[in-house]
């Protein structure tokens, strides 16, 4: 009798235990799969489309209510990337957008080519000449990309991470030779200015791949002497990641003339020591520092704020002079040319993409030396194969007359929407 | 009524005292393992098998290329599908995102233990670690494969109970910290092929993070390769991906291609 009962219950539990193992476990689903069918030609079509609402801050040091800022903005851009090869060698490549803009003054609809370049590789890929115009993007950086010298206002994801304009790329001509580990690249790229319309500036690049990455870049431009800007990486465990970039240039980014005076200086330089790490559990947690002489030292600082205050001052009582009016329009546009002051750490976490395809970001970018900051908080979501959307939340804190309180927007959310085809 | 029910639960708890008693002694048969690092039955030394594993998974001088197509299941959500394609030459290897629409376009770069990412809507590449996830639970090391035969040494394990199943057991572990997988047990069929049964995945702290079952093969230019296998995640109950590899060829794989300065002009 018990032996009849033990061997039920073995049979009864191996039972359960194969009924849980089959309905547990999916079938085989690859009757319904189809294969990838390799084409000579491609394209994507992104659709992308965002509004935004701002609690404006129009009443600060640099802006006396004098320059209104809009409270809503929306946008929508249609993005075509086409991508055809000819022979096993040759390939064209374009990227062309239409935006619309809408904020509460105005709309504005434009077409732009970001991107249309022709590329020859050699048969075994060590040569790639390039012609038209191409995005380049030589930094390794997360939120400070200090080694792209070819026109940096263009690339400041931090301020705008939707803006298509960051995407646009320079008309050049490209060559690149790889060699084992090493590459070394030369380019020419038209440079325009204020001072200059229609010239070229050239860059040469040379750099190593491997467990330590380095790339050393030595950029000119007219009537100016070599910039140059290194880069190191390398992983230090399966978990971690470290980087460092350094620029050495002779053009500051501030616009300093309209400012103050007596600066002889023509040499600039700003380094970036990073790390990332990534949890088990999937979650990626970044930390960068940034240090830049191209922000306005603390002596200097001291100089704009009692220039702006007084400014402000004589305006507010309605004895502002043309001087005055000027100079606040300087200190505001001086938001728009990077960094403001010298020290800076910026922090991400980003959490492991849930089972419901939901993910969330935060950031704070800190000026450690007025210690204001910037708070940002993202919540992304995939709906399906083709839409996607973001949520974000910028918070701006600060002082008066620090960096993040003399921002247009105190604060603001987003809602963006990206549908790929 | 009441005798019947008592006595009837009585019985079951003795049968299941009896049942723990018998699944004991297998168990210690089973930790009771003896590693031989000496060779099995057909003089196959556990290097050998080593790099048997690794020829399944494609890491020859010779470059060619695959599709892979993963099926992820979870509790409590519909099944997901995505596409990549991979070009693999010894320990370098390109994986290109076909699908979903969302991640169309991605690079990813695996050149001996680094790893780059490119973006195609930034233009960006960066360096990732292997820890960092891509395709949710799949790691980035699982995608990209691991060269078992230089990361790992190799022992052979036989157990009084896989002689019967006829099975050779070998036991990896890693040469160095950095690993994702600080051990992995693998089972192969005891005869050639050798083809592989299933691999055990287990983290520096001794946790199993992923089982593998490899449930077809492919012939390709005269060689088997892996073509379907399923991964489970003991951790998540419900948690599995079917990948399928497929559409092997021959590629002419130049040794500069695997350079990120050339993944952004694929």
């Amino acid at each position: 009798m018990m032996l009849r009962i033990s061997s039920n219950c073995l049979f009864f539990i191996f039972f359960c235990e194969n009924i849980n193992a089959q309905s547990n476990i999916p079938e085989d689903p690859f009757a319904q799969v189809s294969s990838i069918k390799p084409s000579p030609y491609d394209h994507d079509i992104d659709l992308l489309a965002y509004y935004q609402n701002n609690q404006v801050n129009n009443n600060h040091l640099f802006n006396p209510d004098l320059v209104e800022f809009n409270s809503e903005t929306q946008m929508a851009i249609f993005d075509w990337q086409a991508n055809a090869h000819w022979k096993n060698n040759l390939q064209g490549k374009s990227r062309v957008i239409l935006q619309s803009d809408k904020n509460t003054v105005e709309t504005n609809t434009n077409a732009k080519v970001l991107e249309a370049n022709l590329t020859w590789t050699s048969e075994d890929y060590s040569w790639q000449w390039q012609v038209g115009r191409i995005k380049t993007q030589w930094s390794n950086g997360f939120n400070w990309s200090l080694t792209n010298l070819l026109k940096p206002y263009r690339d400041r994801p931090y301020i705008d991470l939707d803006d298509p304009v960051q995407q646009k790329g320079w008309d050049m001509i490209n060559v690149r030779y790889t060699k084992n580990k090493w590459f070394y690249q030369f380019v020419i790229a038209e440079f325009n200015n204020e001072t200059h319309k229609n010239k070229q500036q050239y860059t040469a690049r040379v750099g190593y791949q491997g467990i330590n990455d380095y790339s050393l870049i030595i950029h000119k431009q007219p009537s100016q002497d070599l910039d140059f800007a290194v880069s190191f990486n390398r992983l230090i465990n399966d978990a971690i990641t470290f980087k460092m970039e350094y620029s050495f240039l002779h053009q500051r980014e501030q616009q300093t003339s309209s400012l103050f005076s007596g600066i002889q200086k023509n040499r600039w330089q700003k380094y970036l020591l990073g790390s990332a790490f990534t949890s088990e559990s999937g979650s990626n947690y970044r930390l960068e520092y940034l240090n830049t002489a191209h922000g306005f030292s603390k002596s200097e600082w001291q100089i704009i704020t009692d220039n702006s205050t007084q400014a402000n001052t004589n305006i507010s009582n309605n004895q502002g002079s043309t001087e005055d009016y000027n100079y606040l329009s300087a200190a505001l546009n001086s938001l728009n040319y990077g960094q403001l002051r010298q020290n800076y750490l910026y922090f991400i976490y980003t959490s492991a993409l849930s089972n419901n395809l939901w993910q969330y970001r935060q950031s704070l970018q800190l000026n450690i030396d007025d210690n204001s900051q910037l708070h940002r908080l993202e919540f992304l979501k995939s709906w399906n194969n083709h839409l996607t959307s973001r949520l974000q939340l910028e918070l701006f804190n600060g002082c008066n007359n620090c960096e993040y309180g003399l921002n247009p927007n105190e604060n603001s959310i987003r809602l963006v929407l990206n549908w790929a085809f | 009524m009441n005798y019947l029910k008592n006595n009837f639960k009585k019985y079951v708890f003795i049968n299941c005292l009896i049942l723990i008693y018998l699944i004991i002694p297998i168990h210690t048969d089973a930790n009771e393992s003896e590693i031989k690092p000496q060779t099995n039955t057909l003089n196959k030394t556990a290097t050998e098998l080593v790099e048997i594993i690794d020829s399944y998974r494609g890491l020859s001088e010779a470059g060619f290329s695959f599709d892979i197509t993963n099926v992820s299941y979870k509790a409590d959500r519909d099944s997901r599908t995505n596409q990549l394609s991979v070009d693999v030459k010894t320990n370098n290897s390109l994986v290109e995102f076909k699908s979903p629409a969302r991640q169309k376009g991605r690079i990813l770069l695996k050149k001996e233990d680094d790893m780059w990412l490119y973006i195609p809507g930034t233009r960006r590449v960066i360096r990732i670690s292997p820890a960092q996830r891509l395709l949710g639970e799949t790691s980035n090391a699982d995608v990209t494969g691991s060269n078992f035969s230089r990361d790992y040494n190799a022992q052979i394990i036989t157990t009084k109970t896989d002689k019967k199943a006829e099975q050779i057991q070998l036991v990896l572990t890693a040469k160095n910290k950095k690993m994702s997988y600080q051990k992995v047990l693998f089972w192969l069929t005891d005869t050639p092929p050798f083809k592989p049964i299933k691999s055990e995945y287990f983290a520096r702290s001794g946790k199993l993070l992923k089982t593998a079952q490899y449930k077809a093969f492919k012939e390709f230019n005269g060689e088997l390769k892996i073509h379907k296998m399923l991964l489970s995640d003991p951790l998540i109950s419900g948690s599995f991906t079917w990948m399928l590899f497929d559409n092997y060829r021959l590629s002419t794989l130049p040794d500069a291609l695997f350079n990120k300065e050339a993944i952004v002009n694929l």
